[in-house]
């Protein structure tokens, strides 16, 4: 396999991938690829670097100027801004609840229509959550409301 | 032009609540009149009553925000005091202002036992959105959780 990497002013790295067919090898490299772009890379106090699955986050939070990523057992820190990670997980649940937080909806327990159209959501490990205003409407056209 | 709109919006939910009480207000002063065989109603007792409307959607938009949340906690609390200056404003303007004159005090007591049901089912009605609207999320959070599983 002939593999080129070409410098291009570009505004997004962009993968071509050329082939007759999507043989073994090639269905190889593309699993690689996907894999490699919905884990999430983060670390955690010791500096220590994890891939977690996008599946694993409850929610994250920042924390003046610092993502925060919470798992139900653990914390990490991330160097995606809450707005990348809403845009490159929302097709696996992430949602914007707030300026400060995104939460995955996979991990919400339970949801409560609140005063002033917010809604408190209660995530699996018992925290509690408001989705604000602005996202409120946003979050009910998610669920099909 | 923040500050215009969020005083523009405030006008016109301030107005849809004072409406709501007018209406109730004009019923109830008709409905009086009717029972004492008068079939007019006085212009000046019309504005007394659409200003105490107006005072009150004031006063219950600074305890309920349209426009800014406000917190969970001490819900009871504003609860209570909506209450209570509904009471003091529609109970003391009717009796202050004579709104419902050749009343009898019998009369009176129903009008203020139809005010405070009044405000029990308004509250009622609010209670039994948000159960439902809860239901209602829940319902496409179930939904959206299987979907993707």
């Amino acid at each position: 396999m002939k593999i080129t990497v070409e410098h291009a002013g570009v505004t997004e790295n962009e993968v071509i991938l050329r082939c007759p067919d999507l043989d073994e090898e090639m269905l190889g490299v593309l699993s690689l690829l996907r894999s490699g772009l919905q884990r999430l890379c983060v670390w955690d106090d010791s500096r220590q670097t994890t891939l977690l699955s996008p599946g694993e986050v409850v929610y994250c939070e920042t924390v003046d100027d610092r993502v925060f990523v919470y798992t139900g057992q653990a914390v990490y820190q991330t160097a995606l801004g809450l707005g990348e990670l809403e845009s490159r997980y929302g097709p696996l649940g992430f949602f914007r609840a707030g300026k400060s937080a995104v939460v995955n909806l996979h991990h919400i327990r339970s949801l409560a229509s609140g005063a002033s159209g917010r809604i408190q959501a209660t995530l699996e490990t018992g925290e509690k959550l408001i989705v604000s205003r602005r996202y409120a409407p946003l979050l009910r056209e998610r669920l099909g409301l | 032009m923040e500050q215009f709109n969020r005083f523009y919006l405030w006008g016109v939910d301030t107005k849809y609540r004072m409406g709501l009480y007018f209406s109730a207000a004009v019923f109830f002063k008709g409905l009086v009149n009717v029972l004492l065989r008068s079939w007019t109603v006085e212009i000046l007792i019309l504005l007394e009553m659409l200003l105490a409307c107006f005072v009150f959607a004031c006063l219950e938009s600074a305890i309920f925000p349209y426009v800014k949340e406000w917190p969970d906690e001490g819900r009871g609390r504003r609860v209570a005091l909506w209450a209570a200056l509904a009471n003091l404003i529609f109970i003391g303007c009717a009796w202050g202002l004579h709104w419902f004159p050749g009343l009898p005090g019998w009369g009176g007591l129903l009008l203020i036992v139809f005010l405070e049901w009044a405000l029990a089912a308004m509250w009622y009605a609010l209670k039994l959105r948000k159960k439902l609207d809860t239901a209602a999320l829940n319902r496409g959070l179930r939904r959206f959780q299987n979907e993707a599983e």
